[in-house]
């Protein structure tokens, strides 16, 4: 039975354990989250403090109101959170190898949503949209957007930052910045000259009908979403999706979850399993000895690139699929918070990168939805608050969470 | 590697020489008058800014004639804001450094044209607004400064009204997006709401404009029955869309900034039977529109959007003043100060989008106030949106001018479904 | 025609002269080692011979073939198997993972094999496969970087300074799988500060100076020189 305990070992090592990681992550983080939202619920509920800053308001239960909040603000936090930490994985990984920070992958990221974008559109114009199977229209988005993304980002390194190598770190931050600004106006020229337009929304109520397994399970079509119109069939992405109890929530979600897993495991079975893979880590930790084991540095470079462009491409459709509209310039913010949850997980390490993209995420979504019940701060604070709470982090652990474990550096 | 750098050194040299061969004013040829158009052309509302630019070339096109028998050349020159406060105000600048530019008609940003306007009163230059809404762009008494479009505050209180009356709201939460306009016209439809005894759930403004989940969830626990975004249609498509996906079902509603077709092309099913306020009436309610469609689209090969028409009749009063101002001076080329005097002088003039008297604050004496329905998420069909019902209101001038006439001065509906 | 020869090489680091002219050469089957102190060169010698330094002038040659102008992963590739000074063993890989690398350019159905066979010559290895290369002993560190080296199965392998910072003890097991290898017939390049026992296993020796080869012989020959033991042996 040899084989069979290999294969066991196998599943165990590369798939169960990393699942099982990521799940660790998500039901501890959203834990701790949860149990401070309630608390800070319990105890700013009534008004003993006499600050005005913290003061609710009227007629609001806080308390109640957070309970009532919570399946929501979790599913929100997750969806965004494993959205950014894919991209946080394109960051952390080029950093990893040439200690570099890429600002440009932010601009990835967004090409990445234009691909989704224009794969949607032209599979609309030929009527294949409603009629393809939807998986497939949502797999051929993000393969199309992952190859294109990730040839993208080793063109990018080629004729931006390889040149540079040598210089002292700060130009190539620059020439990165520099590409961001190019692709963005590269982008807006192109949409502008091809299709005159500038918003880029994804015709996402087109796609297909639902697949017969949900007609089984008991599913709730949204059928009065306004008043006058109804769809035939409800769109796919908004099949709802039974959690427990009465929560549901929609197909996107679910889609970006999946993906996100499908490729962290499969980054960490790359990263941990393939020779390549272990070649991009020997590089990441000893450039001259790597290329004297007779590894290639600059194919490594390339592949890293090759990846982590590939990944930002990816997380660039799940957004689209996410937000339903692209514009030139959304890369911006996606990238920053992205860049900062791989700070915030360690950066160089993708473990980190998917806890500190979830922990953003979650994080962004409590401050987002409860910030509004004390009229003198609003939504508008919450940025101010998750990055506050980063602030924090790092002064206590200024490698990052996991950046001082014995973790995989990538 | 080589290939490379030099590639980027053609890149750069390239983007040097197209600004160093920009179109620079030219102050030597007296004769020549220009007339500036001031919006959006390029990023997420430069479908609007598009149009406004696009009537002003139309008009300037078809009513240059009198002045050119005059012996002048009307020549059109249009600026991008690209909907930002510093870009306008960094264009305004240049604009009132160019001796040649009598006028100007723009923005479509309150949030810009208040900033630039500074700029343009400083230099005597006459902006006539054909979007901008909110109360400060008037209420500074500027000389300079005017508009044929409505009022928030006015605005505000015809979409509140509506939403009582009409849609029965009881619950509203209420979202802007920060700016001068967004911020301005809902705080006066949340005023307008609070007074009617409705109660305001939540006022919120955000910069947000992707990913609205965060913010939708407290929406989606206090159940409102009507929700208000005070913005424009590129952000707030985004966020209606993702807030019906989740499954809100309240009434939707903005001001004019939501006239645009692409709102119903982002948000598609959501935004049907979203209601809006506009100070600018769809094309059919002008009986001298008609023939203003047919040649913009014969120019353009697309349809007038919201403000074409506006940024057009601008034009038509700003010709007629320099026209005025020519006439009067026995040909000489016109100041820009006296320019602006005629402009501010219009009375009872008749443009595209009607009879036009500007107060003395440059704001129009009577505005009507249309509430427009969205019929059909296909956005080639956006003009088939439904009027529900107009307001028409005096400005604050006219209805003080009015009181004290012992006049009736109360806004009154002309019109109702 | 010797394995591996170096005819007239000069190498730079920036502007220091490091090399001035070093012609030697390694023939099938034999240990020559470089004895010198510190900044004679002898570490840049072998940097140059794989790669990581570039010679100005001067050629290096593999079988006849030069190689001087390749990178040094395909020098590896062509058979010279580096074991570098301070063992650069990579801290976060695994000690099985940090074999594999050795065995990055050899077939994958190869490299297990090989892997295997190394464990005859450093069974301490095989105890440590699944540790992260960073905990390992220094002593262990040594086995595992030379372990690496020749899973590649070399044709000539270059070993800085393996018995640096290690106890005596372990410096005399150093040398005795120096002396095993050289029974199996593998061609070594040994650069050592202990002059004294390098010259015991090796065949013929170099002495470098500031640069420059000041005496060649064979290591015998050296032993019993009287500069060699004045100035590298500490015998009056």
């Amino acid at each position: 039975m040899p084989a069979l305990q290999r294969a066991g070992n196998w599943i165990n090592l590369y798939i169960l354990k990393p699942i099982g990681q990521i799940l660790v992550f998500v039901v501890v983080s959203a834990a701790i989250m949860s149990a401070l939202a309630l608390l800070l619920g319990a105890v700013l509920n009534t008004p003993w403090h006499g600050i005005d800053l913290l003061k609710t308001r009227k007629g609001i239960d806080l308390f109640n109101q957070v309970v009532k909040q919570l399946p929501d603000m979790l599913l929100d936090g997750i969806s965004i959170g494993f959205v950014y930490a894919v991209i946080a994985l394109g960051y952390t990984m080029v950093y990893g190898v040439l200690r570099f920070i890429n600002f440009a992958h932010s601009e990835i990221f967004m090409v990445g949503g234009v691909i989704g974008f224009e794969v949607m559109t032209r599979l609309g114009e030929a009527n294949a949209l409603s009629t393809m199977p939807p998986l497939f229209v949502i797999l051929l988005m993000i393969l199309m957007a992952m190859a294109f993304c990730g040839i993208l980002a080793v063109v990018i390194e080629r004729i931006a930052y390889k040149p540079l190598r040598g210089a002292p770190k700060l130009v190539p931050l620059i020439s990165a910045i520099g590409v961001s600004f190019l692709l963005t106006d590269v982008v807006r020229a192109v949409q502008a000259l091809s299709r005159n337009v500038f918003n880029m929304p994804y015709p996402l109520d087109r796609v297909g009908n639902p697949p017969r397994i949900f007609d089984l399970i008991s599913f709730d079509p949204i059928t009065q979403l306004s008043k006058g119109q109804q769809f035939l069939n409800p769109p796919f992405l908004q099949t709802r999706i039974p959690l427990v109890g009465n929560l549901t929530t929609n197909m996107t979600t679910v889609i970006i979850i999946v993906s996100a897993i499908i490729m962290v495991v499969g980054l960490n079975y790359f990263v941990n399993a393939t020779k390549l893979g272990k070649g991009i880590r020997a590089v990441s930790q000893d450039q001259t000895t790597a290329a004297l084991m007779g590894i290639n540095v600059n194919q490594m470079i390339t592949l890293t690139f090759l990846i982590g462009g590939a990944l930002g491409g990816a997380a660039g459709v799940l957004f689209g699929l996410k937000v339903a509209n692209i514009t030139p310039y959304i890369g911006f913010f996606p990238g920053l918070k992205a860049f900062t949850a791989a700070v915030l997980g360690g950066i160089g390490n993708i473990t980190g990168a998917l806890l500190g993209g979830i922990l953003l995420g979650l994080l962004e979504a409590f401050f987002s939805a409860l910030l509004p019940f004390f009229p003198a701060l609003g939504t508008g604070y919450s940025d101010i608050f998750a990055f506050s709470v980063l602030i924090l982090v790092l002064l206590f652990r200024p490698t990052g969470l996991l950046g001082k474990k014995e973790d995989e550096k990538v | 590697m080589k290939a490379a750098k030099y590639l980027a050194l053609v890149i750069a040299l390239a983007l040097v020489g197209s600004f160093v061969t920009a179109p620079v004013a030219s102050a030597q040829d007296a004769k020549v008058i220009k007339i500036a158009s001031h919006s959006p052309l390029s990023g997420g509302q430069s479908l609007l800014g598009t149009a406004i630019r696009n009537g002003v070339e139309l008009a300037i096109e078809q009513y240059k004639k009198p002045i050119e028998d005059m012996g002048f050349t009307v020549e059109f020159v249009p600026f991008d804001d690209q909907a930002t406060p510093d870009v306008g105000v960094s264009n305004a600048q240049n604009i009132v450094n160019d001796p040649a530019i009598l006028a100007l008609v723009g923005h479509l940003n309150s949030g810009v044209a208040i900033p630039s306007s500074e700029v343009y009163n400083r230099a005597d230059l006459a902006m006539v607004s054909p979007a901008n809404t909110n109360v400060n762009v008037t209420d500074r008494g500027y000389p300079t400064v005017n508009r044929v479009c409505g009022r928030d505050d006015a605005q505000g209180a015809a979409g509140a009204q509506y939403a009582v009356e009409k849609l029965g709201s009881k619950k509203v939460y209420v979202l802007h997006d920060k700016t001068a306009y967004g911020e301005g016209v809902a705080t006066f439809f949340a005023q307008a709401m609070e007074a009617a005894g409705v109660e305001v759930l939540g006022f919120e403004g955000t910069t947000e404009a992707a990913n609205f989940d965060a913010i939708i969830t407290p929406i989606a626990a206090l159940e409102p029955d009507l929700i208000y975004f005070g913005g424009i249609y590129n952000q707030a498509a985004v966020f209606f869309k993702q807030a019906r996906d989740k499954g809100i079902k309240a009434n939707f509603m903005g001001p004019d900034g939501m006239d645009g077709s692409d709102l119903a092309k982002i948000a598609g099913e959501a935004v049907v039977g979203l209601v809006y306020t506009s100070a600018a009436g769809p094309a059919s309610v002008y009986p001298a529109a008609e023939k203003f469609v047919e040649d913009y689209k014969a120019k353009f090969t697309i349809n007038p959007e919201a403000y074409a028409a506006e940024g057009y009749a601008s034009t038509q009063i700003v010709l007629a003043a320099i026209e005025k101002v020519l006439s009067e001076n026995g040909g000489a080329m016109p100041t820009r100060a006296d320019v602006a005097k005629a402009i501010r002088a219009t009375t009872d003039f008749d443009t595209v989008i009607g009879k036009i008297s500007f107060d003395a604050n440059g704001d129009p004496k009577v505005a009507t106030y249309y509430i427009l329905q969205v019929k059909n998420a296909d956005p080639a069909k956006w003009g088939e949106n439904e009027l529900v019902s107009s307001v028409t209101a005096p400005s604050p001038l006219t209805a003080k001018e009015m009181m004290e006439g012992g006049m009736e001065a109360t806004p009154e509906a002309t019109k109702s479904n | 025609m010797a394995l591996l020869q170096l005819e007239n090489v000069h190498t730079y680091y920036g502007h220091i002269h490091a090399l001035k002219g070093i012609s030697l050469e390694v023939n099938q089957g034999e240990i020559v080692t470089l004895i010198g102190t510190n900044g004679a060169g002898k570490s840049t010698t072998l940097r140059t011979i794989s790669g990581m330094a570039r010679p100005r002038t001067g050629s290096v040659k593999l079988e006849g073939k030069p190689i001087h102008n390749l990178p040094p992963h395909q020098i590896t590739r062509l058979g010279v198997g580096h074991v570098p000074e301070g063992r650069r063993i990579f801290p976060r890989l695994t000690v099985r993972e940090n074999l594999e690398m050795g065995g990055f350019t050899v077939a994958r159905g190869d490299v297990q094999r090989r892997i295997d066979s190394t464990f005859v010559l450093f069974p301490r290895i095989k105890e440590r496969l699944e540790q992260l290369g960073g905990t390992l002993s220094g002593g262990e560190q040594q086995m595992l970087a030379m372990a690496r080296g020749l899973v590649l199965e070399p044709r000539i392998l270059l070993l800085d300074e393996p018995s640096m910072g290690l106890a005596p003890v372990l410096v005399e097991a150093i040398f005795e799988i120096i002396r095993t290898l050289h029974q199996k017939g593998t061609t070594i390049l040994l650069v050592e500060q202990n002059a004294r026992m390098a010259l015991q296993v090796a065949d013929r020796g170099y002495i470098l100076q500031s640069g420059r080869i000041v005496m060649e012989d064979s290591a015998k020959a050296l032993q019993s020189s009287e500069m060699v033991r004045k100035a590298y042996l500490g015998e009056e």
